[in-house]
């Protein structure tokens, strides 16, 4: 069960990392799009 | 008239008699907590808007128990499976029942406890944390995080060193996957997410995650300055960050980011959807620059929750509620998550330090740990006190806004998959 757990927290720790580089590279794409094509400053 | 007839008037004090002794120290011991909650709330060491409705409602909950009537007694002893007394009575009080859960029961619940309403249709499906996220998203200025996304998101990623450490080692201590996942998102350090995931994961034990949660979270503002003395060196307290040119964000961009970021996290997780929305919601509102609504959730949403979040948790506080051989587990495993984060954190930002060439000031790693604003405000003292020109705060405010996403983002993969472990 210990040995489940620890596997499981490094998989949801490594998906986590995953997702919040996501949303970094979201807001940088963000960034361009709309400096782009939506008059941003 | 005889005597037994007189002291039936004070239940709270002939209930006494009808305890056992555990059950006589939990309940005076808990009114004696709510008497200190009160004091720190009011001296200003514990977060005060939460700590005082608590204190008291802990207090007088466990000061007001008396024998429910026989009928009363018949549906609360359905839910909790105790037996009534011999003359059909058995004790309780007239503030809530959070066990009862058929619908005939609760009904009848609904129309005896005053709180019952409150705790039915507004606590127990998560919508007060939901009303204190809307507050949270309209204080929060994204900003400070879309000027610097990757680095933000790192040091948040680093300061959830607890919330996924601490699960493994919950599990070894003997407690369930679920049960573990709930307490060892103390170590995200916001509060409605704690309620949250353990009212999806853990309802049994949520009463007491909950308030070991608010507990630490409020201590974390005495606690987390002796953490960074400890591990991070005057010298490197004193570091001036590079100045970097300003990037101008537009309210457009913010309204973007929090339209396609919100949209994308639901997606992903479903489950956490309520909470996703809520923030996002509260943000859009900020930077829609609706005024009327902003106020609106600002003032009345947020302090409105905040207030019936404490008098609820303090209620719910009541001693054969909270009586539980797994609290003190619980107590441990709160501390240990959340110093675990507050390393995470100190961790990251010494390897943003180091990467960055030794310009980065390490302390803002503290700042990712997301208890909105006080990790920030803490950073920001604690390198104000050694060196009172440097200004960390815009990066400290980037890092703690990336810290509510990424707890979040655990919340959904926790409430997620957690339940499909076995």
């Amino acid at each position: 069960m210990f040995t489940t757990a620890v596997t499981s927290a490094v998989i949801m720790y490594a998906l986590a990392g995953v997702i919040s580089l996501l949303v970094a590279g979201l807001i940088k794409l963000l960034f361009v799009v709309v400096r782009r094509y939506g008059g941003g400053e | 008239m005889n005597f037994s007839d007189v002291a039936n008037i004070f239940q709270g004090i002939t209930s006494f008699g009808h305890s056992t002794w555990p059950m006589i120290f939990a309940r005076i011991g808990l009114m004696i907590l709510g008497a200190v909650l009160v004091y720190y709330g009011r001296k200003g060491v514990l977060e005060p808007l939460l700590m005082i409705p608590m204190g008291l409602g802990m207090a007088m909950v466990n000061a007001g128990v008396l024998f429910l009537d026989p009928t009363t007694a018949a549906v609360i002893s359905r839910s909790t499976g105790e037996a009534v007394m011999a003359d059909g009575t058995t004790q309780g009080t007239l503030m809530l029942a959070p066990f009862v859960e058929r619908t005939d029961d609760l009904m009848y619940i609904l129309q005896i406890d005053f709180l019952q309403p409150i705790y039915t249709f507004a606590f127990s499906n998560g919508l007060i944390a939901c009303f204190v996220f809307m507050g949270i998203g309209v204080l929060l200025d994204v900003g400070f995080l879309l000027a610097r996304p990757f680095q933000s998101m790192f040091l948040a990623l680093c300061a959830e060193l607890g919330t996924v450490a601490t699960f493994p080692i919950a599990v070894a201590l003997g407690l369930t996957y679920n049960e573990a996942a709930s307490i060892a998102m103390v170590g995200g350090a916001d509060g409605p997410m704690v309620l949250f995931t353990s009212l999806k994961l853990a309802k049994h034990l949520f009463v007491p995650i909950t308030v070991v949660a608010y507990l630490y979270l409020g201590l974390t503002y005495g606690g987390y300055p002796y953490l960074i003395r400890f591990l991070i060196p005057a010298k490197l307290r004193a570091i001036r960050p590079q100045a970097r040119p300003v990037v101008k964000i537009s309210s457009g961009e913010k309204l973007a980011f929090a339209f396609v970021a919100g949209t994308v996290l639901c997606l992903l997780f479903p489950s956490a959807a309520p909470l996703l929305l809520s923030l996002f919601v509260g943000v859009a509102v900020r930077e829609a620059g609706l005024q009327y609504f902003t106020n609106m959730i600002e003032n009345t949403l947020l302090y409105g929750a905040t207030f019936f979040l404490g008098l609820l948790l303090g209620v719910l506080c009541e001693a054969s509620t909270i009586f539980n051989p797994k609290v003190l587990l619980l107590l441990v495993l709160g501390i240990i998550s959340l110093l675990l984060s507050g390393v995470g954190g100190i961790i990251g930002g010494y390897l943003l330090y180091f990467f960055s060439g030794r310009k980065v000031n390490p302390v803002i790693g503290i700042a990712a740990v997301s208890c909105v604003p006080s990790t920030a405000k803490v950073a920001q003292k604690e390198v104000s006190n050694v060196a009172p020109d440097v200004i960390i705060l815009p990066e400290a405010l980037g890092a703690n806004i990336s810290g509510v996403i990424t707890t979040a983002i655990l919340t959904g993969i926790f409430v997620s998959l957690v339940p499909l472990m076995k």
